[in-house]
């Protein structure tokens, strides 16, 4: 071991003894002098000596104290350091890109193998941790950017490296998006805070220069990297034939020739389902030169185009499934090269119609709500005609509309259970049918009445209800309490509505005859009922991950299946959907109907396919910078202050001796 | 040795004056000094009436003859007082010039007023803890001359204990006169309990503190070795060793005053007369003045 001197120059100290020496030598001469009496004196001394002691000894006390703190403080050698030394390399926040395209890999022969982008982001921001505990103490935030970026870990210190070690084995890469500017801008709060800490992100997206806080590794290997995605299909009807536009992209360093193949499944013009195949060149070759390093095209395929093996002349109206897909492909990415198309089947509508005196609102009602849908839905009416002795069914439809009078039949057989019973001008029947109700009288008014709502019912969702005009209603008597008044006229309900999740009816207490309903508000209130008892499961079928789509359904519950499964019973309903891949929303209707399923796709977004992508933003992440007289050592002074203390206090010691 | 101011033109000053004592006393016969009781002189106090038994030479006939009653005329006495003086010669009292003369002058001054009324003196003289009685009882002016003459030979040396050596005086009278302590009572003996002896002893009591002017203000700042002249060796605890600065002077002037203050107070609660007189002052103004105040003289 090696004795040395941090500061030799405190050596000088030493010539204190030499003061202290002469302080002891040089002793002050006393003039002897001879007096007739010492009393006055002593007794000046002893009045001192009374009022003195207090606030000498404390004077004393303090000086010890101070002195005694002044060497333990140079003891401890102190360094005062500027804040930006004191922080400088003592805090880190870590920003892990979770996008799809981190989930990217070297792309081998067989496909991709290695770590992801991600795997890799994990083990270089490990590697940084240790290197800044390894200095000494610090903090570390670990930032996960995915589609909601939130913090994994939030300044954690070495004594919870534990916890910064189990987040990193936790953290897993999303098949969405990341919003990295939420990331930067959480981690700019954290800048705020401390001007000097640093800021990792790990990503493969290029950044220009944001800032000396900043550092940005770039993840993306262009070497061993590439990627071909399916990203996305446009369906259209043409001339009664499917149209898909295809768009296709290529990233990286790429130049392929390959034949795209298109399964349909399902595919059905009325004479039962049968499959397609059909094959599809194309190619791609990325321009190396260029800056974007992507290819992007669009294959438009009809479904009957006999140079892709489709059968000429053979159309379909509804399919299952289109499976896309470039086969062998093995690029780095292989989550985007297939594609799934649903949406092929409509929802079908089955309305039954009985009415003593048929009209011909409700059957143009339903016609014309098919044509205004778009053909969403197929909507398929059947009139009771009881004149050629037709009766009516109590299965198989989804309404079931009893005008006037319910058909015996069904009093006798009992009410229909799978589908909504919709009741309107009621007679006598009602009671016998066992409704809930029964018509005490028939109310004729004087001129036509508008109506009133008690509260918004989505019955009367779009619905002006003062448009509604009655000259004649029925006054019913509910003894079945689940039926709410939904609208009113004369200060009498007219519509009462019993939704209770397995029997739904409704019930116009009004003959069409009798009012302008159906002048206008008449188409509202079926497209109501429809969105209200029958709504479309999924209002499209392809999704990108991340995306929420709205759920609704005819039945009682229903059980989503994509990555798990879910079952909601509580409709509308949000689903988000987290990973790439088909989904299947299987709607129960109870024991009354069969189930009914419906198939959507979720893909990850084109720009995650991407995988050499580029950031459309900035922000300037700023450390303080350092000044040059950054940290002094205070030991010297610590030691002047010890020896002036000292020095203060024998002086004062001495003077008390006197 | 010291030289004090005994001459004739001094003493001669002092004929006009005489020494005015207490009328309580009751002192010996043969004075001049008037005292309470009724006596023989021709000095009229009071009229009584004649009871049986009285002096009928007393009866004042020409009372008799406006009231037909009896009435005896009382006239005042006249006593010899023992005047005597405790002189502090302990070295204090040497160390300033001036300051033993002064003393001596003093003690003379009121000598000389007692001789001149015919009263007793004595002189005690305090030093090296002991008491001297080297003239004895003095009466008359010659005796007088002689004991002043040989009080300018008498040396002031070791320390006065006015305690002790007070009540071991044999000749200390009951009530017949006036004890003087002339000293600067600059010590810390209790010299208190000599005064309540004398107190006690019924005399009249008259304390003359004698003070140089370096004593009631000294005047030098700095270090100093303070040497008690009644210490006999350098570590006697009396001695000290001083810083003086200005505060400290303000301090000693504070504390010489609460000093007197006490003195007073303490002769005040006794009946006891004190008097401190500055050696600065002309010893003249000191008799004339301060104790004319004192209604000691007249």
């Amino acid at each position: 071991m090696i004795l040395r001197w941090l500061l030799p120059l405190g050596f000088l100290g030493m010539l204190g003894v030499i003061v202290l020496l002469a302080l002891y030598l040089l002793k002050p001469q006393y003039k002897t002098q001879t007096v007739s009496g010492t009393l006055i004196w002593k007794r000046v001394l002893l009045r001192k000596k009374r009022q003195r002691p207090v606030l000498s000894h404390i004077l004393v006390f303090l000086l010890q104290a101070l002195l005694l703190i002044a060497v333990s403080l140079a003891l401890a050698q102190p360094y005062l350091f500027s804040k930006g030394v004191l922080l400088e390399d003592s805090e880190y926040v870590i920003i892990l890109d979770a996008s799809a395209s981190m989930r990217t890999r070297a792309a081998g022969e067989e496909g991709a193998v290695g770590d992801t982008r991600f795997d890799k982001a994990l083990k270089k921001a490990e590697e940084e941790i240790d290197r800044l505990f390894a200095k000494g103490d610090g903090a570390v935030s670990l930032i996960l950017a995915d589609s909601a970026p939130h913090y994994l870990v939030n300044g954690a210190g070495r004594d919870r490296r534990s916890e910064i070690d189990s987040a990193l084995r936790s953290a897993i890469c999303s098949s969405g998006t990341a919003d990295l500017e939420e990331a930067l801008e959480m981690a700019r709060g954290q800048l705020d805070a401390n001007p000097y800490i640093k800021i990792f992100l790990y990503t493969d997206t290029k950044f220009g220069d944001m800032g000396s806080a900043l550092t940005v590794v770039d993840l993306a290997d262009e070497s061993t990297e590439w990627n071909v995605a399916v990203l996305g299909c446009d369906v259209a009807v043409r001339d009664n034939e499917y149209e898909f536009g295809i768009r296709l992209g290529a990233y990286g360093n790429v130049a392929i020739a390959r034949t795209m193949r298109m399964q349909i499944r399902g595919a059905d013009n009325g004479d039962g389902p049968s499959n397609y195949e059909l094959k599809i060149p194309v190619s791609f070759e990325v321009d190396p030169d260029s800056p974007v390093r992507e290819a992007l095209t669009t294959v438009k395929v009809r479904a009957t185009d006999p140079k892709y093996g489709g059968e000429e002349g053979r159309f379909f109206d509804t399919f299952e499934e289109v499976r896309i897909e470039i086969p062998d492909l093995y690029d780095s990415i292989p989550d985007d090269d297939v594609y799934f198309v649903y949406g092929g089947v409509k929802d079908k509508i089955a309305v039954e119609y009985c009415s003593a005196e048929p009209n011909t609102f409700w059957q143009f009602g339903f016609s014309t709500l098919t044509k205004n849908l778009g053909g969403k839905r197929k909507i398929s009416f059947r009139e009771i005609y009881r004149d050629a002795g037709e009766t009516a069914e109590r299965t198989g439809y989804d309404f079931y509309l009893f005008e006037h009078a319910i058909p015996p039949e069904i009093v006798e057989a009992g009410l229909p259970q799978d589908g909504v019973l919709m009741i309107a001008d009621p007679n006598y029947t009602a009671a016998q049918a066992n409704l809930g109700f029964r018509v005490a009288e028939t109310v004729t008014l004087p001129a036509l009445t508008g109506c009133t709502a008690s509260a918004s019912h989505p019955l009367l969702r779009y619905n002006d209800p003062s448009a509604i005009g009655l000259t004649q209603y029925k006054r019913l008597e509910m003894t079945d309490p689940l039926f709410l008044p939904v609208l009113y006229c004369n200060g009498d309900p007219v519509i009462y509505v019993k939704d209770t999740g397995d029997v739904k009816i409704v019930v116009l207490a009004f003959s069409l005859n009798m009012s302008d309903f159906y002048q206008r508000e008449f188409m509202i209130f079926l497209y109501n009922m429809l969105e209200t008892f029958m709504p479309v499961t999924l209002d499209r079928y392809d999704y990108t991950v991340g995306e929420r789509a709205q759920v609704n359904c005819k039945g009682v519950s229903m059980d989503i299946t994509g990555r798990g499964t879910v079952t909601l019973t509580d409709f509308p309903a949000q689903y988000l959907f987290t990973e790439a891949g088909t989904y299947t929303f299987t709607t129960h209707f109870g024991s009354k109907k069969d189930d009914e399923v419906r198939k959507a796709y979720a893909h990850i977004v084109s720009d995650e396919s991407a995988i050499f992508g580029e950031s459309d933003f900035r922000i300037v992440l700023d450390n303080r910078e350092l000044t040059g007289d950054a940290g002094r050592s205070l030991l010297f002074w610590f030691a002047v202050a010890a020896v002036l203390l000292l020095v203060l206090e024998w002086y004062i010691q001495f003077k008390d001796i006197v | 040795m010291t030289e004090a101011d005994f001459s004739d033109a001094f003493f001669s000053r002092l004929e006009t004056l005489s020494l005015q004592l207490q009328s309580t006393l009751s002192g010996y016969f043969g004075g001049k000094h008037l005292i309470k009781k009724y006596g023989q002189t021709v000095e009229f106090a009071d009229f009584r009436e004649y009871t049986i038994g009285d002096d009928i030479r007393r009866i004042d006939w020409n009372l008799f003859a406006r009231f037909e009653k009896y009435f005896l005329k009382l006239f005042t006495d006249e006593r010899q007082m023992h005047v005597q003086f405790f002189l502090d010669c302990s070295a204090s009292m040497d160390v300033y010039p001036g300051k033993a003369a002064y003393a001596l002058g003093l003690a003379a001054a009121l000598g000389f007023l007692a001789v001149r009324n015919t009263d007793k003196i004595s002189f005690h003289l305090l030093k090296d803890g002991a008491v001297l009685d080297p003239f004895g009882m003095l009466v008359g002016k010659n005796s007088f001359f002689g004991a002043v003459g040989a009080l300018k030979k008498i040396s002031f040396e070791g320390e006065a204990d006015f305690a002790a050596c007070v009540p071991s005086v044999p000749s200390t009278g009951t009530n017949d006169g006036l004890s003087v302590i002339i000293s600067d009572f600059l010590t810390e003996n209790r010299w208190q309990k000599a005064v309540d002896y004398l107190l006690y002893k019924k005399r009249q009591v008259l304390l003359l503190q004698v003070l140089d002017p370096s004593e009631i203000a000294p005047g030098d700042s700095g270090r100093f070795d303070l040497i008690d002249a009644e210490s006999r060796e350098l570590g006697d605890p009396r001695n000290l060793r001083l810083k003086i600065s200005r505060p400290m002077l303000d301090e000693y002037a504070d504390e010489f005053r609460k000093w007197i203050e006490e003195i007073k107070h303490f002769c005040l609660s006794r009946g006891a007369d004190f008097l401190s007189v500055n050696t600065a002052t002309p010893i003249e103004k000191t008799i004339f003045r301060d104790l004319f105040r004192c209604d000691l003289i007249r």
